[in-house]
């Protein structure tokens, strides 16, 4: 289940794709096939004004799957609740176990105690969770031999906030990607969308929390998101 | 199967998405090809003739049943169609497969017309090719099954180098009776010379 949500966003954009694809395709052929049309010898120009009328058939057609997309996204209202991040981790963690299997990596889970609760959407803030740990074990090869990678989460607090971090023991992230390695679309994954990190700061962002990574020294890297400590959420 | 039919060239389409498939149909007519194009992947397997000169134009990703289904169940049934597949964003992963399975090339839309007619172009010189290869090998199988047993073994004897001296005492034959046997397996495959005997010899034996 938990899996499943997780890669909504992945689903949604292979979707977008496929929305846009399909109509762009018939428009970009449409179009040069009416081009053939009118360059031959006989133009046949009755022939390439209907096409014409296809194209414009096809493209209000794909201003109206904008149009679709743009719901699927404004639906989404968050039901948020005033939650544990230990009760929130550890309901997750089967999922992450299963991570660290596929990969031949170990997990380690360290919660500080107490931490304050957060008002959160729960399967929102472990689809981020799941994203930073898959990114984790895909980031980390094994650095020798018998070395099994090993992917750490920790969650700590002080009285305004919770930390999340998790960290991997991959290579870092280069001065180059820096910058963009928030952004929609950018990956440096053969099969990546793009969209794992961009739907994680979106996500946080829409909590009034912070997220960011830092290298660590020596190997790897730390990516962290942090959530203002809840009070329950005003009634509406 | 008629000759008409076996010279003019049939573009077979299949996909789900009607824009798409009346453009491609659409296209392909305006160039002179003929286009039959199927909404369906089971209207398709059910509709296609394995005797018809042809290509297929397939979307890999539909609903009912993906293309790369659909090439599978044409493999099984030893279908040797050559398929040129449609793909989108993103179905690098299926592309792959579909090449590993044989496919003969694939396109991501949207995509240039030119480089859709270039690859139908080179579908088509290989069906042309296969077909050719097959009925070459169904010529050479009826010439050999017309030998009869005693040119078979003289056949078997030539091709193994031996000269009609030894073919005569192996077979314990007269060497004129040899020499006329040898000239009815060289007429009856219609080989120029031993060489070209030796070559048919192995084509029939790599089947």
């Amino acid at each position: 289940m938990t899996i499943a949500r997780a890669s909504v966003l992945e689903e949604m954009a292979s979707g977008i794709a496929h929305e846009f694809n399909q109509p762009l395709g018939a428009i970009v052929t449409f179009s040069q096939t009416a081009e053939r049309m009118l360059n031959r010898a006989d133009p046949m120009i009755d022939a390439a004004r209907e096409v014409l009328q296809l194209i414009v058939k096809e493209a209000l057609g794909a201003s109206d799957g904008i149009r679709r997309v743009r719901h699927l996204f404004n639906q989404d209202s968050p039901s948020r609740t005033l939650s544990s991040m230990r009760d929130v981790v550890q309901e997750l963690s089967a999922v992450l176990e299963l991570l660290a299997l596929r990969t031949g990596g170990r997990l380690v889970i360290e919660i500080a105690a107490p931490l304050p609760d957060v008002s959160i959407d729960r399967l929102r803030i472990q689809h981020v969770l799941f994203t930073l740990v898959q990114n984790a074990f895909e980031a980390s090869e094994p650095s020798n031999q018998a070395d099994r990678p090993e992917v750490r989460i920790t969650v700590t607090a002080d009285r305004y906030e919770v930390e999340v971090a998790v960290l991997d023991s991959g290579s870092g992230v280069t001065a180059e990607h820096r910058g963009r390695i928030f952004h929609p679309f950018f990956t440096t994954k053969s099969r990546g969308t793009g969209l794992g990190l961009a739907s994680t700061r979106a996500i946080i962002e829409a909590h009034q929390g912070s997220v960011g990574f830092d290298n660590l020294p020596g190997r790897g890297a730390r990516f962290w998101f942090r959530l203002p400590a809840g009070e329950s959420p005003s009634p509406p | 199967m008629n000759e008409a039919t076996q010279r003019v060239p049939t573009i077979y389409i299949v996909d789900d998405d009607d824009s798409m498939r009346q453009a491609i149909a659409l296209l392909l007519r305006t160039v002179g090809y003929t286009p039959v194009a199927f909404a369906r992947p089971t209207d398709f397997l059910d509709k296609y003739d394995p005797d018809q000169h042809a290509c297929l134009v397939l979307d890999i990703r539909m609903p009912q049943m993906s293309g790369l289904q659909v090439q599978q169940q044409l493999n099984r049934h030893g279908a040797m169609l050559p398929v040129i597949f449609i793909t989108g964003h993103g179905d690098i992963p299926m592309a792959v497969q579909a090449m590993k399975d044989g496919a003969f090339d694939f396109l991501t839309k949207p995509f240039r017309d030119q480089d859709l007619l270039d690859r139908i172009n080179g579908a088509l010189k290989q069906d042309a090719e296969n077909r050719a290869a097959i009925e070459r090998l169904a010529d050479l199988r009826r010439r050999a099954e017309s030998l009869t047993p005693r040119e078979r073994e003289v056949f078997g004897l030539i091709v193994d180098g031996k000269a009609n001296k030894v073919i005569a005492i192996d077979l314990e034959l007269s060497e004129r009776t040899v020499e006329i046997h040898r000239a009815n397996v060289m007429e009856k495959m219609g080989a120029r010379s031993v060489a070209h005997l030796v070559r048919m010899h192995l084509t029939l034996n790599q089947q």
